[in-house]
C-alpha cells in the first residue's frame, strides 16, 4: 500500500524549550518515523531546532513568509497542494489554513483556552485571532485529536466542534523516563545542589497550577528532613510570588530550579514523591512522567487527572492546604505506601505508550481522508 | 461574642460522640477568646461532670476566653401525672424541664447573649420563641424509623410522639444548623421558611493517632447495638455479608463490639471466626486490631461517627452511601461505597488481600478528615453561622 503522505505543521518545533506541546510533536514524530505507512514532511516557517528532530525521519519543507497570517493562509496551503500531501496535522490546538487544501486535522491540547478565553486574550486583535483558528478548527477539520477523555467532554460541551470530529488519543512519556537509574542521575541532582530528600513539582507557575496551594502544604507539613524542589521556567512575572516564599517557615528548604529536559527523568527519579497541584489539567505529562520513573505520586482530583493515574496515586481536593499537608506527611513517612504507589504506577503507565499514539493517529488521518 | 450553650451531655474529649463534639465546641470558642456560659442538662456521674467542668475550666486558666459552667440533672422534680400530661403535650421535653435548668437559662439570657446554641433535637423545646436561637440537628429519627411498623404498644406510642415532636420543633424553630444535606432537605419539607446551615460535624484528630496497618484479615464492626441502624448492619453484616466474605478469605475473622452487643447480637457468637464484645476499654483497642471495617447501615440519618473513627485511626471502611452521609468521601479513595451484600463483601475481600489498597485508603481517608472535619475548617464555618444568627442575617 502506498504510504500516507502526512504534512505536519513545524512551527511548534521553533521552539527551543520542551514544553507540553513541544514534548508531543517530537514523540509522535519520532514514533511516526518508525512507521513504514507514512512518509512525514515537516512545514516550518523557521528553522527547526535539531534535537527536537533526533530520531525523526521527514522531509523538512522551510516556507518564508513575512507574516505568520499570510504563511499560514496562503503559502502554506499552496505547498500542501503542490507537495501531494493526503493529510495535514497542526499538532498545537490551531495552525490549520483558512481554506482546504487537503483533508485537515488537529490536536486540541486543552479546553482551558476555551473556558477562559476572555481572560487569555484581551485585545480585540488577539481575541480576532483566536476566534479566527477556533472557526477554522470548527469547520475545517475533519478530525479533532484531544488528549483525554475528561477533555473531548469538556470540548464537547464547550461547543468547540461536533462530536463525531472529536478523537481522544492518550499521550505517553517519552522513552528517557524509566525507573532504572542512569549513572548521571547523581550528577544532575548535584548540579542543583539536592543532597537531602526531596519533594517535587514540574510545571508552571501560572495561577491554574496551583503551586501556592503546595508551598503552603508543604510549610505546614513540616518535614525538616525534606526539600521541595520547584522545576519550572522562571520569569518576572512570578517572582514577587517567589519572593513571598522567603517569608515562610520552609523558605531554606525551597528550591526553585530551571531544568534542561534531559535532567528531567533524573530529578524524578530522586524525588521521595511528586506532586502536581494543578487545577486544571488536560493530560499533564507529568503525571505519566512521574510514573513512568517509578516516583510515587500525589495530585490534584481535578479534570483529566483521576482519569488518567486511575488508581496510582493519592488524590486531595486542591483548594485544600491541610488535606495536602497530611498527604504529604503520610506519603512521605510511609515506605509501604510510596512502594505500593510506585508499583501501581508503573503498572498503570504501560497503558500509555506512543507506539499507542502513532497508531491512533494513523487510524485519524486515514479517517480523515475517508 | 456570648455564647450561651445548652448540652444534653457533659462534654467530654471521649464517650460518647454527642460529648466530643460538645467537648470540641466549648473549648474552641474559648480558645478563640469568646465567652461561654455552659449549661449541661444530663444524668451522667458527678465526677464526669465535674471532670468535664475542670477540663473547660483548664482552657480559661490558659487566658482564653471566660466560662461560666452549670449542670443539671435530669431526673423529674415534678409530680408523675403531670409530667406524663407534659409529654403528651410537649413529647421528649424533659431537658427543658429539667429542676433548675430553666431559670438559669433565663439568668443567663438575662445577661445578654449573643447566641443561644441547642444541642440535638429535643433540647429544641428549650429554645422556641428564643431570639437568636440555634437548633444543632444531628439526625432525625424520622428518617431512622421509617417503615418501622408494628412492634409494642409502648414502641408505636414511643414512634407517634416522636413523629409530633419532630414536626412540632421543626415547624417551629427558625434557626437550624445540620450535619448533611439529606437532613436539610427534611427539616425543608417541614419549614421552608426556617434558616438553615449546612456544618459537619468535626473530631479532634489529636484523639485519633493513626493506628499501625493490621496484616491479619480482621473485619471489625463497633457500635451501640440498642440503636437500630447500628444493629441492622450488624445484623446484616453478620448473616449476609460475612459468609460471602469467608467463602472468598477463608482466615478471616470477624470481631463486632460495642455497647450491648452481647445482649443484641449473642446469638451469632457460635458462628466460626465470630467474636462478638462488649465493654471495650477504649475505641483505639478495636481499631488497633481491625483490618477492615465493614459498616452496611440500612438506615440511619447524620454522619456517623463510627466511620470517622475508622477512618481518623487508619482502618479502611466499606460501608454504604447511609454510612457516609455529609461526608465528601469518594467511593474507592476515602471509603469503599456499595450498597448490594455481594458488592460490600467483594470491597472487603479485596482490602483484605491488598495491602497497598488498604495503605492507599487507609492514607486518603485520614487526609480528608484533616482537610474538612476537624476543628479548624468546621469551627471556621460555625463561627459565620454564629455570626449570621447574632446579626439576624
Amino acid at each position: 500500500m502506498k504510504p500516507l503522505r502526512v504534512g505536519v505543521d513545524g512551527r511548534v518545533l521553533a521552539i527551543p524549550g520542551i514544553r507540553g506541546w513541544t514534548r508531543y510533536a517530537t514523540n509522535l514524530l519520532r514514533a511516526l518515523s518508525r512507521r513504514d505507512d507514512v512518509d512525514l514532511v515537516v512545514f516550518a516557517r523557521e528553522e527547526p531546532w535539531r534535537r527536537h528532530l533526533d530520531g525523526v525521519r521527514a522531509q523538512v519543507v522551510r516556507l518564508a513568509a513575512a507574516r505568520e497570517t499570510f504563511w499560514n493562509d496562503w503559502v502554506l496551503p499552496r505547498r500542501l497542494r503542490a507537495e501531494g500531501i493526503d493529510v495535514f496535522h497542526a499538532l498545537a490546538d490551531r495552525g490549520l489554513p483558512c481554506w482546504k487544501p487537503c483533508p485537515l486535522v488537529v490536536t486540541l491540547h486543552n479546553s482551558f483556552e476555551r473556558a477562559h478565553w476572555r481572560a487569555l486574550f484581551r485585545s480585540p486583535k488577539r481575541r480576532l485571532w483566536y476566534w479566527k483558528h477556533e472557526l477554522v478548527n470548527a469547520r475545517l477539520a475533519d478530525v479533532v485529536l484531544t488528549v483525554s477523555d475528561t477533555t473531548r467532554e469538556e470540548l464537547i460541551a464547550q461547543g468547540v466542534c461536533r462530536p463525531e470530529k472529536l478523537r481522544r488519543v492518550y499521550l505517553a512519556p517519552a522513552d528517557e523516563f524509566r525507573p532504572t537509574s542512569d549513572p548521571g542521575d547523581d550528577a544532575v541532582r548535584a548540579r542543583h545542589g539536592l543532597t537531602a530528600p526531596y519533594v517535587l513539582y514540574v510545571g508552571g507557575y501560572d495561577a491554574h497550577k496551583n503551586v501556592e496551594t503546595l508551598v503552603g502544604a508543604f510549610d505546614r507539613a513540616a518535614l525538616p528532613e525534606h526539600h521541595l524542589v520547584m522545576v519550572s521556567a522562571q520569569s518576572d512575572a512570578d517572582a514577587p510570588m517567589r519572593a513571598a516564599w522567603g517569608r515562610l517557615r520552609c523558605a531554606a528548604r525551597l528550591h526553585c530550579i530551571e531544568a534542561q529536559p534531559h535532567e528531567l527523568p533524573a530529578l524524578y527519579r530522586g524525588a521521595t514523591l511528586f506532586v502536581n497541584p494543578s487545577r486544571w489539567e488536560s493530560f499533564g505529562f507529568q503525571l505519566v512522567e512521574a510514573m513512568a520513573t517509578g516516583t510515587p505520586l500525589v495530585a490534584a482530583r481535578r479534570t483529566a487527572i483521576p482519569e488518567i493515574v486511575g488508581d496510582a496515586a493519592m488524590l486531595f481536593e486542591p483548594s485544600s492546604i491541610v488535606e495536602l499537608a497530611a498527604l504529604l506527611r503520610i506519603v512521605t513517612h510511609d515506605a509501604a505506601l510510596r512502594d505500593d504507589l510506585r508499583a501501581r504506577g508503573l503498572r498503570r503507565v504501560k497503558q500509555f505508550d506512543w507506539q499507542t499514539v502513532a497508531d491512533e493517529t494513523v487510524a485519524a488521518y486515514r479517517r480523515a481522508i475517508a | 461574642m456570648r455564647a450561651v450553650l445548652v448540652f444534653p451531655a457533659a462534654p467530654l474529649p471521649f464517650g460518647d460522640t454527642a460529648a466530643r463534639w460538645f467537648h470540641l465546641l466549648a473549648c474552641d470558642l474559648l480558645a478563640r477568646g469568646h465567652s461561654v456560659s455552659c449549661l449541661t442538662v444530663t444524668d451522667e456521674p458527678l465526677a464526669r461532670v465535674d471532670e468535664a467542668r475542670e477540663r473547660l475550666a483548664a482552657v480559661t486558666r490558659r487566658g482564653h476566653g471566660h466560662l461560666r459552667f452549670q449542670a443539671f440533672p435530669l431526673r423529674p422534680a415534678v409530680h408523675p401525672l403531670r409530667r406524663k400530661l407534659r409529654n403528651l403535650c410537649r413529647p421528649f421535653s424533659e431537658l427543658a424541664y429539667a429542676p433548675g435548668f430553666r431559670d438559669a437559662l433565663v439568668r443567663e439570657l438575662d445577661r445578654g447573649y449573643d447566641v443561644l446554641h441547642l444541642e440535638q433535637l429535643w433540647s429544641g423545646w428549650a429554645g422556641l420563641g428564643v431570639p437568636r436561637a440555634l437548633l444543632n440537628i444531628h439526625h432525625l429519627e424520622i428518617i431512622d424509623l421509617e417503615g418501622a411498623r408494628g412492634g409494642t404498644l409502648y414502641e408505636q406510642k414511643a414512634r407517634w410522639q416522636m413523629a409530633r415532636a419532630t414536626a412540632r420543633l421543626l415547624r417551629d424553630t427558625t434557626t437550624m444548623r445540620l450535619f448533611s444535606p439529606r437532613l436539610l432537605d427534611r427539616v425543608r419539607t417541614f419549614n421552608d421558611r426556617a434558616r438553615c446551615f449546612v456544618v459537619p460535624f468535626a473530631l479532634d484528630l489529636g484523639l485519633y493517632p493513626l493506628q499501625p496497618v493490621v496484616d491479619e484479615p480482621v473485619v471489625g464492626l463497633l457500635g451501640s447495638m440498642h440503636w437500630p441502624p447500628s444493629r441492622s448492619a450488624a445484623e446484616r453484616l453478620l448473616t449476609r455479608i460475612w459468609p460471602l466474605v469467608k467463602a472468598q478469605v477463608p482466615r478471616a475473622r470477624l470481631v463486632v463490639a460495642g455497647w450491648n452487643a452481647r445482649r443484641y447480637l449473642e446469638r451469632f457468637a457460635s458462628l466460626p471466626d465470630v467474636a462478638i464484645e462488649e465493654n471495650l476499654r477504649s475505641p483505639a483497642d478495636f481499631f488497633a486490631r481491625a483490618a477492615v471495617l465493614a459498616y452496611a447501615p440500612g438506615r440511619g440519618s447524620g454522619m456517623k461517627i463510627k466511620v470517622m473513627e475508622s477512618m481518623a485511626f487508619g482502618v479502611p471502611v466499606v460501608t454504604t452511601a447511609e454510612g457516609v452521609e455529609g461526608m465528601e468521601v469518594v467511593s474507592g479513595e476515602h471509603a469503599l461505597v456499595a450498597e448490594d451484600d455481594a458488592t460490600i463483601a467483594a470491597h472487603v475481600c479485596g482490602l483484605l488481600q491488598d495491602r497497598g489498597a488498604r495503605l492507599r485508603v487507609r492514607a486518603a481517608a485520614r487526609a480528608l478528615l484533616e482537610g474538612r472535619y476537624t476543628a479548624a475548617p468546621v469551627m471556621a464555618r460555625m463561627m459565620d453561622v454564629y455570626d449570621g444568627v447574632a446579626r439576624g442575617t
